[in-house]
């Protein structure tokens, strides 16, 4: 990969956080990012348990406006398993609030798409929607997506297909621990030895999950609630050419507790051509070990916890 | 105020012609299948059916007043997708009831070319709230969802109430813990997935090792369980298996239990769902066989009188003794699951 060829102009976003944060935290989060990065796209909201969103959706809209101020494009995100009345309504609030603010929500489940349609707000198709093929994602167009996130587990090569002759934005998981699957159960409460009803708000006590590994040791996965995510982080960062040859204009870097402002840096450079992809590759490592740190098995088409080596 | 309760119509399945004709047999209002390639989410070796052997099961149900369900509910890739709308078209000229499918490209697709065949929504679309399955209705015209194993009972009544779909849930065998159509577990360990090739931890990834007399199963060459001598071992199922997380070791996302919803039934008819479902394509015919009869019969008692209706001993151990890890739960239907 020769980094001296111009790269068409990548977009950097910031995921939606994906953990469960207390307020405060949430907010220091994504306003020092504001400060410490030139991320173009922040996604701010809970995607995986309603229960987290204790005080309503006031203070999520005004650090989103504060977000907006700062030149960035802010996107709602909403939850992937909506199943109450309670949360539907909460979907609903928020896509009406995003109306208003002239946002665009990130659908995670059908009822977020269906409430968009219906309110004539703009969403992107999320990852959990299962855009697989070039039919799906027109179905999203036709009903107002203004971007598609792939799903996870899409070998990249397949990825020129899937958008066709289309000019939807394609968005694409860059970085970070895989959100891999959702139950109703709460696994966090559950090693806490409590349920889900009564799970006094324990994943706040774990800002980057439970790790959970195999009986001889080896990683595996962290557990984040109702979520299961991909214990090592996945990274696409020492594939940004290609990844720009197949169509992809927006990069997704999925927010950790720490180093998130160094990896924001480590993209921008690497999608500016700035410094090679191996350098950059270096850059997000950090000094650990490439192949035991991250996984890319899903790029290759592969089990999604390998890491290949290009 | 007086509770309806809906007779709720037995799904039952078949992974072959064998199956079918025992689950018909036994008592099954309907039987769902799929073909031999990757258009469905149950894609196992030496399972799924012929066109020629859908058409004499067709023959074979409907000469005895019982359906025939088509799934055709994984995603298509991006390149050939004729596997999936081919499924569809033939499950069209055969004469099936009704199509079961998650991918709305492909429920698109059969609205517009088979406007007359039932269009069903696969569990796997993981539609588990009323506003998405009246989209689903809306714009892809389904009559019927198959809801994801992770609402409560109470969820499930809400939606039959507000929905003007058919609903149908699942009543027993192997219980997906996770939503299913957005759990990728299985390909980040094997590559393997069921939206992408509908297998979940497929058997060519599974090996067996003896390791200083207890039994460690590996998937993919990564340990996901350990039996002692003595114990039972089902399949394993990556979410079934044992790991650590906390400083504690053991089941940390399911136990090997199945699902029996035997003893909620009353509540079940009451919340007014349509269908019944009954896992296990990948089961032999004598599983369907014994497992059909009992449902039949279950069905049957609680329609009668479900103020009286309480599940019997000989069903409950009828199913357990079937079921693969030998126990059974009543899932998230019930809130002290989570």
């Amino acid at each position: 990969m020769n980094h001296s060829e111009p790269l068409p102009a990548m977009k950097i976003a910031v995921g939606p956080l994906l953990f469960g944060w207390p307020e405060a935290k949430i907010q220091d989060f994504y306003l020092s990012l504001t400060e410490e990065s030139d991320a173009d796209i922040f996604y701010l909201g809970e995607v995986v348990c309603s229960k987290r969103t204790i005080s309503g959706i006031k203070w999520q809209l005004k650090l989103a406006s504060q977000l907006q101020e700062s030149g960035r494009e802010v996107v709602l995100s909403t939850l992937a398993m909506p199943t109450t009345e309670g949360e539907l309504q909460f979907i609903r609030d928020l896509t009406a609030a995003a109306g208003e603010m002239n946002l665009a929500i990130e659908a995670n489940d059908m009822a977020s798409v269906a409430v968009a349609s219906q309110l004539g707000v703009k969403f992107v198709a999320g990852p959990h929607l299962n855009v697989y093929s070039h039919g799906m994602l027109e179905q999203m167009c036709r009903h107002g997506a203004k971007r598609v996130v792939l799903p996870l587990e899409i070998p990249a090569k397949d990825i020129p297909d899937v958008i066709g002759q289309s000019d939807i934005e394609v968005e694409y998981f860059a970085h970070g621990h895989l959100p891999l699957t959702f139950s109703a159960r709460c696994y966090t409460a559950r090693s806490h030895g409590l349920s889900k009803q009564e799970c006094r708000h324990v994943c706040f006590l774990n800002p980057d999950g439970i790790e959970m590994h195999t009986l001889d040791d080896h990683d595996f996965a962290t557990i984040n609630g109702t979520q299961i995510m991909s214990h090592r982080p996945f990274t696409a960062i020492n594939y940004l050419a290609e990844l720009a040859g197949f169509g992809v204009r927006t990069l997704r870097i999925s927010p950790q507790a720490s180093g998130m402002s160094e990896t924001l840096r480590h993209f921008r450079a690497a999608a500016d051509g700035a410094v090679s992809a191996e350098e950059a590759l270096q850059g997000v490592a950090g000094g650990r070990n490439i192949s035991e740190t991250f996984c890319n098995g899903y790029y290759h088409g592969r089990q999604g916890r390998v890491w290949v080596e290009t | 105020m007086t509770t309806d309760y809906r007779k709720p119509e037995l799904v039952c399945p078949a992974g072959n012609l064998p199956a079918l004709k025992a689950a018909v047999d036994a008592g099954g209002d309907t039987v769902y299948l799929g073909f031999r390639n990757a258009s469905n989410a149950r894609n196992f070796e030496g399972l799924n059916f012929s066109r020629e052997e859908v058409e004499e099961g067709i023959q074979y149900a409907h000469d005895r007043n019982a359906r025939v369900f088509v799934a055709v509910n994984t995603s298509p890739g991006p390149r050939n997708i004729s596997p999936w709308t081919s499924s569809i078209d033939i499950a069209s000229e055969l004469g099936a009831d009704a199509v079961i499918i998650s991918d709305i490209a492909l429920l698109a697709y059969a609205k517009e070319n088979h406007p007359n065949l039932r269009r069903h929504l696969s569990v796997q679309a993981s539609a588990g709230n009323y506003e998405a399955l009246e989209f689903y209705a809306r714009e892809f015209g389904i009559q019927r969802a198959v809801l994801p194993r992770i609402l409560t009972l109470d969820a499930i009544r809400e939606i039959c109430s507000k929905s003007s779909l058919e609903i149908e849930i699942f009543a027993s065998g192997g219980l997906c813990v996770m939503a299913e159509g957005r759990c990728w577990l299985s390909s980040y360990i094997t590559g393997d997935s069921p939206n992408m090739n509908g297998v979940c931890s497929p058997a060519h990834a599974v090996r067996f090792e003896q390791e200083n007399g207890t039994l460690d199963v590996k998937l993919d060459g990564m340990l996901i369980n350990k039996f002692a001598p003595d114990e039972a071992a089902a399949y394993p199922t990556l979410c079934k298996g044992r790991f650590e997380a906390g400083g504690k070791t053991g089941h940390v996302m399911e136990a090997p239990y199945s699902l029996n919803t035997l003893e909620v039934l009353p509540e079940i008819f009451a919340a007014g769902v349509h269908g019944l479902k009954i896992e296990g394509r990948q089961r032999s015919k004598h599983y369907v066989r014994s497992v059909v009869s009992t449902w039949r019969e279950a069905v049957d008692v609680c329609a009668s009188d479900p103020h009286g209706y309480v599940a019997k001993k000989e069903w409950m151990a009828s199913l357990n003794a079937t079921s693969e890890g030998g126990a059974h739960t009543t899932g998230a239907y019930e809130d002290d699951w989570r």
